[in-house]
């Protein structure tokens, strides 16, 4: 069969209007020459543009978690504001893997943290080693001094600078079981004026720990990064001994629990979760303010701002209301409560600061990629940013 | 490019062709050789490369896809308004005698993969469903995936049962087998290689067979319930496209979404509940036949079908709502606080190990609201005719059928199997409640001595009742110019009506509609044609919906 010359404006207004190339006798010939007519025309089978535009941005190492080098965006320190950065990952077998990673945030603090997971090893990789070291500078971390009633107006501004190194393991014991345990170095030096609300603890020191921990999680959400139902119960001891004879030596203990009651397949449901936290320092030593156990911020008492109070030890309580409009967005009306004071026996009798507010939640099956909250207590409004579920 | 509504209507309907008729002055309405029953491949296709498609922008182009949707008639339906078999598609609900032993057996060649070792190729890591592909001891290649832990049979038995009757209702299917497999049975072939999650492209070691066997179900005695999956005949060049045509497959010269398998394949997914009908599970390969080298599309990868979402039972969801909800739906169920509450939350479920999730009862679902994870170009396109094609060929899977590819998914669970079975019959009852009647279902024409006779699928099928009469509008039919000259009309209670005087004519033109019906669709005419050959009436043309 040979194909008629049409010029290709004539063809394609035939082909659009569906009328028929001449001389066929039959449906087959036409449909032949059809087909001759695009023989002639091939082409590779390829990617779009906004294809090749796609896979090139998912492929970097920041959404694709493979390796290379990647942009950051975070919070280099809680109420720092806003940072980016840039990263580098680096991916070896058994699931080790290198990741450093260098921001500056709003504020002008910067850091750089280095991470390496090293390979697993034991029965079915149950045993996954890392280290972990990072140098932060600091500025302008807003406090307002020790104790419970402590004031707005007590507020001033100190510089933080720790550098910090730490070596450990996790091991998956069972099925949301998990322990951790590890050793490392915390050195840092804070500076700025203590305010009204008197001295602070450790204040103008340049201070060096050895810093041991060991942890436990028993975990029966089906993902720690989002959940709707299930819940956990976890616990850590923390030692800060402090080197050079400094008086800042102190245990820090913290337990917390969560559960998630979902109603109506998970259309809706009630989340709790209650948070303690106390340090018991060794004779005459006394607790950094910087490592004091804190309330105020996006995970604690979300209408107050980062650390409003702290002291040796805190309670945090907080109920959510939790509904569904998405698989891709959970809603959440929250109610927050926290309280310092010198011991947790102490607390039932300190005032207890409590906010409330309403939340949007972008996660995935597994993740929580966005957190936004508008929250509402004492001291006004504030808007939570943030990632990772609440709990 | 769009043709003058003018002419457009007389093209199609005064000419009543189908997408491959012509239709000037010059050349005839139809030829000696319609209706065609094969589509035409004359071109050799070797030439074509391999492409795979990014399942995230498919993925997002289907989310997003606002390309309007033209209510065009499918192009690749031959003149009597049926698919010609052909690369995407085969005839044999309707066409061939189907029995539960040729269901059960399917696209199966074989009994399975030679006895003897399984030589790992490679392995499916990628943290969602696990899977090796391996090559048994003749040099086959096989694909292997397995159960999730505590769910024996869901993902292996359901994809067995929809590659079944996905194949009984004209789809290519690879051949599978449900197996055993021994860790022991497996041996690493040298280069295999694997990426594990979130680790880099590395040589497999047997370790590594151990930690992605540990992730599927086994049985007491060790060994592991497996589905088989043969590679497809040919060479592998990429996947199906559900929108425009291939650039370097030249047989391929209609746009996809205007294939009308491609279109009614939404109506079967929605029968099964095939969720993940997307590109990425189907398989476009390069095969040579009859001298001819083109490539033929497979439907592969129906794990997530019915009451199994592969990894676990099917989602509440799942068939309910797309990928990404509807904004609108979004909106409100935000401003509702949780009090918007979709049915689907409060629906009632059957859930066994063996099948998964299946719904209680299907008297409320409404098959044209189904919804795959994501829809397509083809999806979208299909009108009210592709869905009644689609919704005839069910009427041939009877019972027993269902029955058929139920047993093939050996779920071992009499119980779960029943539930399952219901669930199909339920579906395809649906689809033909909803579909049959929802267009004139006149078909398969025919114009003898004892007058106009016609099946009515709909009363065929239970699913209305018979009209008060037909019908039947005669015009004398000029091929070469496509004009119709009406010359009387008969009617009836039921077929066969009676014949006007058709001497002389070559060809008739004849519009059939019910009287009266109770479906106030059945009054818009089918319109057929038939032409006279040998002094026999030979039914050539038929246009449900132009």
């Amino acid at each position: 069969m040979h194909a008629r010359v049409i010029p290709p404006l004539v063809l394609a207004l035939l082909l659009a209007c569906r009328l028929p190339a001449f001389g066929q006798s039959s449906r087959a010939e036409l449909i032949a020459q059809q087909q001759a007519e695009k023989a002639a025309h091939l082409a590779p089978e390829v990617a779009t543009a906004a294809e090749i535009v796609e896979k090139r941005i998912l492929s970097s190492p920041l959404l694709a978690g493979s390796g290379g080098v990647y942009p950051w965006f975070g919070s280099v320190y809680s109420g720092t504001g806003f940072a980016v950065g840039a990263g580098v990952l680096h991916r070896a077998p058994l699931a080790s893997r290198l990741t450093a990673t260098a921001a500056i945030s709003t504020n002008g603090s910067l850091s750089g943290d280095l991470a390496w997971r090293l390979p697993t090893f034991a029965v079915n990789g149950r045993f996954q080693p890392w280290v972990e070291a990072g140098v932060s500078r600091l500025r302008r971390l807003q406090t307002w001094g020790v104790g419970s009633d402590v004031q707005v107006t007590d507020r001033t501004n100190v510089d933080f600078r720790p550098t910090r190194v730490d070596a450990g393991v996790t091991i998956d014991a069972a099925p949301g079981v998990s322990l951790v345990a590890g050793y490392g170095y915390l050195g840092f030096s804070t500076a700025g004026n203590p305010g009204a609300a008197g001295p602070l603890p450790g204040l103008g020191a340049s201070l060096d720990y050895g810093v041991g921990h060991v942890g436990a999680v028993l975990d029966w959400r089906p993902s720690p990064g989002f959940s709707t139902n299930g819940g956990f119960l976890r616990g850590e001891w923390r030692r800060y001994a402090a080197r050079d004879a400094a008086p800042f030596s102190f245990d820090q203990f913290e337990v917390e629990a969560a559960e998630l009651v979902p109603f109506v397949r998970e259309q809706f449901g009630l989340a709790f979760r209650a948070l303690a936290t106390t340090t018991r320092t060794d004779t005459g030593d006394d607790v950094p303010f910087v490592l004091l156990p804190a309330v105020g911020g996006g995970e604690t008492v979300r209408s107050l701002p980062t650390r409003r109070y702290r002291d040796r030890s805190r309670v945090v309580l907080t109920g959510e209301y939790r509904w569904r409009p998405s698989r891709y967005l959970d809603m959440a009306l929250f109610l927050d409560a926290g309280a310092v004071g010198p011991t947790l026996s102490d607390i039932p009798d300190r005032p207890f600061r409590t906010g409330y507010g309403i939340g949007a939640r972008v996660h995935g099956p597994t993740f929580t990629a966005l957190r936004l909250e508008l929250a509402h207590g004492r001291e006004g409004f504030r808007f939570v940013i943030t990632g990772g579920q609440p709990f | 490019m769009r043709c003058r509504p003018g002419l457009r209507v007389v093209l199609v309907v005064a000419l009543g062709a189908a997408a491959w008729s012509v239709t000037s002055g010059a050349t005839p309405t139809f030829y000696d050789d319609d209706p065609i029953q094969v589509e035409p491949i004359t071109q050799d296709a070797s030439g074509a490369a391999r492409y795979e498609p990014d399942l995230i922008y498919q993925t997002l182009e289907g989310l997003f896809d606002g390309r309007p949707v033209s209510d065009e008639r499918a192009r690749d339906v031959n003149t009597v308004d049926e698919v010609p078999d052909g690369p995407f598609y085969v005839n044999r609900a309707g066409h061939l005698p189907l029995t539960p032993a040729l269901v059960a057996r399917g696209a199966n060649t074989s009994d399975g993969p030679a006895p003897g070792a399984w030589s790992v190729v490679s392995a499916k890591s990628d943290g969602i469903t696990l899977g090796f592909t391996i090559r048994d001891a003749a040099g086959v290649l096989w694909f292997i995936k397995f159960d999730p832990p505590g769910w024996r049979g869901m993902a292996t038995g359901t994809e067995v049962v929809a590659a079944k009757l996905f194949w009984a209702v004209g789809y290519h299917t690879v051949e599978y087998h449900i197996g055993r497999l021994r860790a022991s049975d497996l041996t690493i072939a040298s280069g295999a290689t694997i990426t594990p999650a979130g680790e880099a492209e590395r040589a497999m070691v047997p370790d590594d067979v151990g930690r992605l066997l540990a992730r599927a179900d086994r049985d007491a005695d060790g060994t592991y319930r497996v589905i088989l999956s043969r590679a497809a005949p040919g060479r592998p060049v990429g996947r199906i496209r559900f929108a425009g045509t291939r650039a370097d497959d030249p047989n391929d010269v209609v746009p996809h979404e205007h294939r009308r398998e491609l279109r009614g394949y939404r109506v079967f997914a929605a029968w099964l509940n095939h969720v993940d009908a997307k590109g990425i599970n189907s398989l476009a390969a390069l095969v040579t036949e009859g001298g001819r080298t083109f490539i033929r599309r497979y439907l592969l990868d129906f794990g997530s079908a019915l009451g199994s979402a592969a990894t676990g039972p099917r989602e509440g969801w799942e068939g309910s709502e797309p990928l990404v909800e509807d904004r609108g739906d979004i909106l409100r169920r935000t401003l509702g606080f949780g009090f918007v509450i979709p049915a689907w939350r409060t629906a009632r479920w059957y859930e066994s190990p063996a099948v998964g999730r299946l719904p209680r009862s299907h008297d409320d679902w409404r098959p044209e609201d189904w919804q795959p994870h994501i829809m397509n170009a083809a999806f979208r396109h299909l009108r009210a005719d592709d869905a009644f094609w689609a919704a005839e060929k069910l009427t041939y899977v009877t019972d027993d059928i269902i029955a058929a590819a139920v047993a093939a998914g050996e779920f071992g669970n009499p119980a779960a199997e029943a539930e399952l079975a219901r669930t199909i019959r339920e579906r395809r009852d649906r689809i033909l409640q909803t579909w049959l009647p929802a267009i004139d279902p006149i078909g398969r024409p025919a114009l003898t001595a004892g007058g106009l006779t016609f099946d009515n699928a709909a009363v065929r099928a239970g699913v209305a009742p018979a009209p008060p009469g037909y019908r039947a509008r005669w015009s004398r039919f000029d091929n070469a110019t496509g004009a119709a000259s009406p010359i009387g009309e008969t009617t009836g209670a039921a077929a066969p009506l009676a014949v006007p005087d058709l001497s002389g004519l070559e060809f008739v033109q004849v519009e059939i509609s019910a009287v009266d019906p109770a479906v106030a669709a059945w009054a818009r005419p089918v319109v057929v044609h038939f032409r006279r050959r040998g002094g026999q009436w030979q039914w050539v043309g038929l246009v449900r919906l132009p």
